[in-house]
């Protein structure tokens, strides 16, 4: 028994050598707060296809549930490891602060994106995403434009993930605007990853609240309000809902006009262009500024194509 | 030959077991890239382990004396929210806010141990409900929001800082509550009575032992631990988080499973436990290393855990 066990070993180690093997150039890594989310999908698309123009290796990590913590380890364990380049989703403005600048006194180049940190000190080279107060005024100007909204309207702001700085401030930005117009406002909370508790939620929400008219979400929830709009046999327009990103549900919602339209950060370009930036600074010595990946309206008009861009992995 | 003498005391033999298992997977990791060898990756490795495994300790003494926490990671979140509160929105000096967050911490096992002792319900159900009231009032105090908690004085230093550049604080105070709790639990006298009350509590009652008194004690040296660590993870990154510590309960409990420790009560030692905890966090780390999908991590630890159990029972069973 001991012999086959020290045979299994001995191939067990053969396969990781072989596995574990790399002759590229550089060796970039891509951190996350929370891995197990179809939104990443893209973003990893864009920078494993960053990697290959490039000759780079890129490799990503996250926990799967939210978790600050656990992303700093990941960080930290990408800089012991000796990484050529991070990028890194600042999902919180403190815990990140001093692992970052820990990177970058050892050498290695660190660029944030998906998330900033802008509004305190972060020793992060440039930011590639998008700007989330900003882009959530955008969601609620366009969501109320060319909108007759009853005086008596009242709105809800869904929140995913509480404590989520990035969908904080998107809410924050949704909630700027109602105010604007006077239309009174709460947030409410469906699970993002647990879509018919989300939809049965949404369904008790909206009948317990018969002057609602808005509902905005800082992610994808409205996906699951405008199911449960559908179960509830409600006409598509009834309630004006729009929300962040593309995901199937969210697509086919919009498709079928219970959603307005949803904002796309183009999570693609935030894969590509980070790998990008580090690449050409480790190569070139090129200082990575900012990039903004733009706040792209998609409604039932686009949504198609979209759709079909997405499938291959680029929306 | 040395394996032949401690086959004697079966639990000595778990504990070599685990320690062969972690020397087993160091070997292939190092094997695989050879920065996992490197100070700093080591060093890393021993941190990503230390606040669970501060959890731990107290996890596996509670084990041992029958009962489980779930509430740990919670408490883990709220002790220090309430600290960070006082201390960032209240001025509290920090030292005082530290003191009432572990206070605080020492009412909570509390009232896990009081439930479940008085009620007589399993603390499975106690602490699963108190882990979703304690998150809950995290939530609450802070409506999702981090809450930044940088301070200059000492204690934060002690508490969750380094040494020299790269030394993390929180290593020692690992091995430290390791220490203290393997002292309690094999060189004291509380020591059996954990043991005696969850191995059989009748006998245990009736040789005198109150253990509701020994569990509620453990209950609280529990909470207590899980505040600390909290404590260590909030001035090590400078803010505490709602969702902090998710998942926690069952990782302590994972770590001690691996290391030996009974899930019925009456039986686990501290070493193998540290050594379970080390395991997890060589897997955090080994993942990273081997370039692995990181949607792996938890398979592999699933993994190792059934493995660890499969030996463990087979080592006992031929002892009979």
């Amino acid at each position: 028994m001991c012999k086959k066990a020290v045979t299994l070993f001995v191939v067990l180690v053969m396969l990781l050598a072989v596995f574990t093997g790399s002759a590229l150039a550089y060796k970039f890594a891509l951190v996350v707060h929370v891995a197990g989310t179809p939104f990443w999908i893209p973003v990893i698309k864009g920078a494993e296809e960053a990697g290959e123009l490039l000759g780079v290796e890129v490799q990503f990590m996250g926990p799967e549930e939210f978790s600050v913590e656990r992303e700093v380890d990941y960080l930290e364990t990408a800089i012991a490891q000796g990484f050529d380049g991070i990028g890194v989703a600042i999902s919180d403005a403190e815990a990140l602060d001093e692992p970052i600048a820990r990177a970058m006194k050892r050498g290695i180049p660190v660029v944030a994106f998906n998330i900033d940190d802008p509004y305190t000190p972060n020793e992060r080279m440039a930011f590639v995403g998008q700007s989330f107060t900003i882009a959530g005024n955008v969601l609620g100007r366009e969501l109320l434009k060319d909108e007759e909204i009853p005086a008596n309207a009242e709105a809800v702001v869904l929140i995913g993930e509480p404590g989520n700085a990035a969908l904080e401030e998107r809410c924050d930005g949704i909630e700027d605007i109602l105010d604007e117009r006077g239309i009174p406002h709460e947030r409410f909370s469906a699970p993002l990853a647990d879509p018919s508790t989300a939809v049965d939620m949404m369904k008790s929400y909206i009948r317990a609240h018969p002057n609602l008219k808005i509902i905005a979400a800082s992610e994808f929830a409205t996906a699951f309000a405008g199911m449960a709009m559908k179960e509830l046999g409600m006409e598509p327009g009834k309630l004006l809902l729009a929300g962040f990103d593309l995901t199937p549900d969210h697509n086919q919602m919009i498709k079928e006009g219970y959603v307005k339209f949803t904002i796309d950060q183009q999570p693609y370009l935030q894969g590509f262009q980070t790998v990008m930036l580090l690449y050409l600074y480790k190569e070139f010595g090129l200082s990575p500024t900012d990039i903004n990946t733009g706040v792209a309206v998609v409604g039932k008009d686009d949504i198609d194509q979209v759709v079909e861009l997405a499938e291959a992995g680029y929306r | 030959m040395v394996a032949l003498k401690l086959k004697k005391k079966s639990f000595k033999m778990r504990a070599l077991g685990v320690l062969i298992a972690t020397i087993a997977l160091a070997v292939l990791f190092s094997i695989a890239n050879s920065n996992f060898l490197s100070p700093y990756n080591l060093l890393i490795t021993v941190r990503m382990a230390s606040e669970l495994g501060i959890i731990a300790a107290g996890v596996t003494l509670l084990m041992v004396a029958g009962e489980f926490d779930l509430s740990v990671g919670s408490t883990y979140a709220l002790s220090p929210m309430v600290t960070a509160i006082l201390y960032s929105n209240f001025n509290v000096p920090i030292i005082f806010a530290v003191m009432v967050g572990l206070m605080l911490a020492l009412v909570l096992g509390f009232i896990n141990g009081f439930i479940t002792t008085k009620a007589g319900i399993p603390s499975f159900i106690t602490t699963l409900g108190t882990m979703l009231i304690y998150r809950a009032v995290v939530l609450v105090l802070v409506g999702g929001m981090p809450i930044k908690i940088r301070s200059q004085a000492l204690i934060s230093d002690v508490i969750g800082g380094t040494i020299g550049e790269l030394f993390p604080v929180a290593i020692i105070w690992f091995l430290f509550f390791i220490g203290i709790s393997y002292y309690i639990l094999e060189h004291t006298a509380f020591g059996n009575k954990i043991r005696a009350t969850g191995g059989n509590k009748e006998a245990a009652i009736a040789a005198g032992i109150n253990t509701t008194r020994v569990k509620i004690i453990t209950f609280m040296f529990v909470s207590f631990l899980a505040a600390f660590a909290g404590l260590v993870q909030c001035f090590r990154l400078g803010s505490v988080a709602p969702l902090n510590g998710r998942g926690f309960e069952l990782q302590a409990i994972a770590a001690s499973v691996i290391g030996g420790t009974s899930l019925f009560g009456g039986f686990g030692t501290i070493i193998g436990t540290a050594l379970g905890v080390l395991i997890t966090g060589m897997i955090k780390n080994g993942i990273v290393l081997l370039g692995v999908s990181v949607y792996w991590q938890n398979g592999f630890l699933g993994a190792i855990l059934i493995a660890a159990v499969i030996i463990n029972t087979f080592i006992s069973k031929r002892r009979r």
